[in-house]
């Protein structure tokens, strides 16, 4: 990282080196058997630099002289950098290192424990298990002197297998910072909601009202955090623009950016542009108490930025791409109650684990019009798995007199409870 | 570099191993409303390894060179130890060995337009929308990605070859009054450069459209008869149907293994859909594939009848069928998986006109913008739609979703038109074998297709 840096310096740039290093190891097992190992160890690295005024970037693998000089050409031809590099060090910044990164024969050994803890119960699944050791190493200098380096390791456990005489299936997930993480917890819950599947149903069309699983919570945090981001504040499409300490959601609703908790293993000390994080409330009972600004939008805001330059989102993202405003860790509150007292109370109603075509809808303005997955729940049970049934709702205008329930799941996109909505619009029987 | 791959598998002993490498370039261009936001230049390396060893399988992934040799290494140890955790060992099929250079030579290179001429004519593309009343701001790239590739194996095969895809692609964003609708189009999609340019009209009109739809209804929830443009038919067929029949879909699934035989009468007679990477100047044409098996034309659906199915060389080998070229990996950091080239409906004898007739009541759909499948149910939707009332366009309508059942669904297909056309952006995000991988090369086409009931998703 140093060579850019001492040739921006010898040419009179501003420069930004983000260098990750990622060496995840996954194997899957499908039908029953491992498949594959995958044992990846790359490097990707974005350098930034500004020239009188201009930004230009290059993408390559490791941090060399011949990527700045790319990134100084196309400054030449780039966009106006209304904004700067980052400043500040912190001691935070460089984390504590996780444990080693484990060898293939022990993903191989707890993929064997859990497709065998599953399978004794219940034989007839084409069973799937995932299992993923995500390691990222990532770095961050800049001509204008901060330096940090962080490292993000956890596991990820997912249990699935297809509904039988379906192409549906579904699907439970875990994560947790080793290997030493409580599979037997979650084949349990897994083959509890399996045996649920086992008869199908189409609702009758009509308002009813939805249990959203923690799975489900990306219809809730998703337009949100699309909405709270400075990219859509700027262009002035947010349907949330200019409306810091006004009541947008139901009361019930807590939502911050939790990025410091240091037994979360996907937290965050600082964003991908250098900017130290925080916790704090995006929405508070109800009420806009913040926003989601990278360095760019910040000062096209004339607000600096939040902390939240990351260069992933909705759809993905990885080291190679631009640092855009999105949650550090999108954190959704518990409430009181369990979440089966919630589901006990569904006369008639969806318990939802998951939908297809979100990013089809319009989204920005809190819109969802999804393929509903999950259940149909009379008299507080479950009595058949979903088909054929759609879910329409806006979170601004439906998400009234919401409960939440008092667990709440840490998932790898975010952290979330379940969430009873007392009507949703549902498309099922004529 | 070819030489080196070979020199490294050599190497392998008694295991069956390839090695690619590539070196990629990409430029993107953006502008947000009128302010140009990113100017990028990739130049990117890698190299891929799969082992095949002991009856299991390893994939390893590097950014350097001198990492492939430690690389093969720790792929065969791992695919060892796969091996033995397995009831029986992956076989790959046979497929003779393919040695050459296949590089290719676009109308007009857009490796050899300047930077500047790039940025001209997306400045150009995005004032324009700009400029149309009730346009509130937009987005518009240029993305150009380029990839040389060298692929070596142990069967022999030697190949180089390259990717040359490029496009512009401008959202439109109408508001007022809170309420936010869009539109978007893409162009281009092929290796042509000239393809992008003298696009203004039909820009325009689709960046019309988006004010159009503020003062349009959501659309209604419901079960209704639906025709679908040939970009929003190809979607649903790439969807709905083209995803089923990618062999390492279902190769685990034994109940959609038995549904989906060869000979299977799966849809209306009138109904076939191809997968052809030969077309040229498509999103999904090519010439090799990333396991070196040259690319060509498969049938899926021969009237109504399941003819094909889409393989890697080891699913061809579990189900017993044909190789058909379809593995492709979007770079060296991720492992080929099998993939549609241009999968598109053949045409039917249909017009549109007698489908509004034959529709009635229901909906004509514009546009696609995006679906997800999982097994049989699928999920699009539209960027807008008209309502049709007595077998008239109506009144357009927004916020359009759909959703259905595949094999029920083929059985509704009521007519299919005269008028194929393909869609000139690719765009395809499937996971499987390691992260979600979003491939460019994924092209579709389409006749207006009538299907006698769909079930729509709104919130009225």
């Amino acid at each position: 990282m140093n060579e850019v840096l001492a040739y921006a310096e010898r040419h009179g740039l501003q420069a930004e080196v983000y260098w990750a290093t990622r060496s995840p190891l996954s194997t899957r097992y499908q039908g029953g058997q491992p498949t594959a190992v995958i044992d990846n160890r790359v490097d990707q690295c974005t350098v930034r630099v500004v020239r009188e005024g201009k930004l230009g970037v290059a993408c390559g693998t490791r941090p060399t002289q011949q990527l700045a000089e790319w990134a100084a050409q196309a400054a030449a031809e780039g966009a106006d950098a209304p904004f700067g590099f980052a400043e500040e060090t912190c001691g935070q910044a460089e984390a504590a290192d996780p444990p080693e990164r484990p060898h293939a024969e022990a993903l191989l050994q707890l993929g064997d424990t859990i497709r065998g803890y599953i399978l004794e119960r219940r034989r007839d699944l084409a069973l799937v298990v995932d299992i993923a050791c995500h390691d990222e190493h990532v770095r961050v200098a800049t001509t204008e002197g901060f330096c940090g380096q962080e490292r993000e390791s956890y596991v990820s456990l997912t249990v699935g297998a297809p509904f039988a005489q379906s192409g549906t299936g579904l699907w439970k997930s875990a994560v947790h910072p080793d290997v030493a993480l409580d599979a037997a917890s979650l084949a349990e819950e897994f083959l509890e909601w399996y045996a649920w599947g086992d008869r199908v149903v189409t609702p009758p069309s009509g308002r009813l009202p939805v249990l959203l699983a923690p799975e489900a919570a990306f219809l809730l945090g998703y337009p949100l955090g699309a909405a709270l981001a400075g990219d859509a504040l700027w262009q002035r499409t947010s349907p949330l623009e200019s409306r810091l300490g006004e009541r947008v959601l139901c009361e019930n609703l807590t939502v911050s950016d939790a990025p410091l908790d240091p037994s979360d293993p996907l937290g965050r000390t600082f964003d991908d542009e250098g900017t130290l994080c925080r916790s704090r409330a995006l929405v508070e009972r109800g009420v806009l108490r913040g926003y989601l600004l990278d360095r760019r939008t910040g000062a096209l805001l004339g607000q600096g930025s939040t902390g939240n330059g990351f260069k992933r989102g909705m759809f993905g993202g990885g080291p190679w791409a631009v640092p855009t405003p999105w949650p550090a860790r999108l954190t959704i509150h518990e409430g009181t109650e369990p979440w089966r007292a919630l589901l006990e109370r569904l006369d008639q109603g969806l318990l939802v684990c998951g939908g297809m075509g979100f990013h089809s809808s319009n989204y920005l303005q809190g819109n969802f019009s999804i393929q509903a997955m999950g259940y149909y729940v009379e008299d507080g049970r479950v009595t058949g798995r979903l088909t054929g049934t759609m879910l329409a709702g806006n979170i601004y205008g439906d998400f009234v007199g919401v409960e939440v329930s008092q667990e709440r799941k840490r998932l790898s996109q975010f952290v979330a409870p379940y969430m009873l909505i007392p009507e949703l619009q549902v498309a099922g029987r004529r | 570099m070819l030489d080196q791959l070979t020199s490294i598998l050599a190497g392998s002993r008694s295991a069956t191993a390839d090695a690619r490498w590539e070196e990629n370039r990409r430029v993107e261009i953006v502008y947000k409303g009128p302010v140009l936001t990113e100017c990028r230049m990739f130049s990117t390396q890698g190299g891929h390894v799969r082992a095949f060893d002991g009856g299991g399988k390893a994939l390893v992934s590097v950014s350097e060179t001198e990492d492939l040799i430690a690389a093969l290494g720790r792929a065969c140890a791992a695919a060892r130890a796969v091996g033995r955790g397995r009831r029986e060992a992956i076989t790959l099929a046979d497929v003779p060995p393919v040695v050459g250079d296949y590089s290719i030579h676009p109308r007009t290179d857009p490796r050899a337009v300047p930077l500047k001429r790039k940025l001209e004519l997306l400045a150009h593309y995005n004032a324009l929308v700009l400029a149309i009343p009730g346009i509130a701001t937009t987005h518009a790239t240029y993305t150009e990605w380029t990839s040389e590739r060298a692929f070596a194996a142990t069967n022999g095969t030697a190949v180089t070859y390259e990717i040359v895809i490029a496009n512009v692609a401008v959202r439109a964003v109408a508001r007022q009054h809170g309420v936010v609708q869009e539109t978007a189009i893409a162009f281009g999609g092929s290796s042509d450069f000239s393809r992008m340019e003298d696009r203004d009209r039909e820009l325009a009109e689709r960046a019309r459209t988006a004010v159009a739809l503020l003062e349009a209804p959501q659309i209604e929830a419901g079960r209704f008869p639906v025709i679908l443009d040939p970009d929003e038919a190809s979607l649903f067929v790439h969807e709905a149907f083209g995803h089923l029949s990618e062999g390492d879909g279902i190769q685990d699934n034994p109940s959609f293994r038995e549904r989906l035989k060869l000979g299977t009468e799966i849809a209306v007679p009138m109904f076939s859909v191809t997968d052809d990477a030969t077309l040229p100047d498509l999103p999904g044409s090519y010439e090799v594939d990333d396991e070196g098996v040259l690319a060509q034309r498969t049938e899926l659906i021969r009237n109504g009848v399941l003819a094909g199915r889409l393989h890697s060389r080891e699913t061809a080998a579990d189900f017993g069928e044909p190789t058909s070229g379809n593995m492709r990996a979007v770079d060296a950091f991720h492992t080929p998986i099998v993939r549609m080239s241009n999968v598109f409906v053949e045409p039917g004898t249909d017009n549109l006109a007698d489908m509004f007739a034959a529709a009635g009541d229901g909906y004509y759909l514009i546009g696609a913008k995006g679906g997800q499948t999982s097994g049989d149910q699928f999920t699009f939707g539209a960027q807008y739609g008209w309502r049709i009332k007595n077998g008239k366009q109506d009144h357009l309508v927004r916020d359009v979703n759909m959703s259905g059942e595949l094999f029920s669904t083929l059985q509704r297909i009521a007519m299919v038109g005269d008028d194929l056309k393909f869609s000139e952006r690719g765009g395809c995000g499937k996971g499987g074998v390691g992260p979600m991988q979003l491939n460019a090369k994924s092209g579709k086409g389409a006749p207006h297709v009538l299907i006698s009931e769909v079930t729509v998703g709104g919130v009225r």
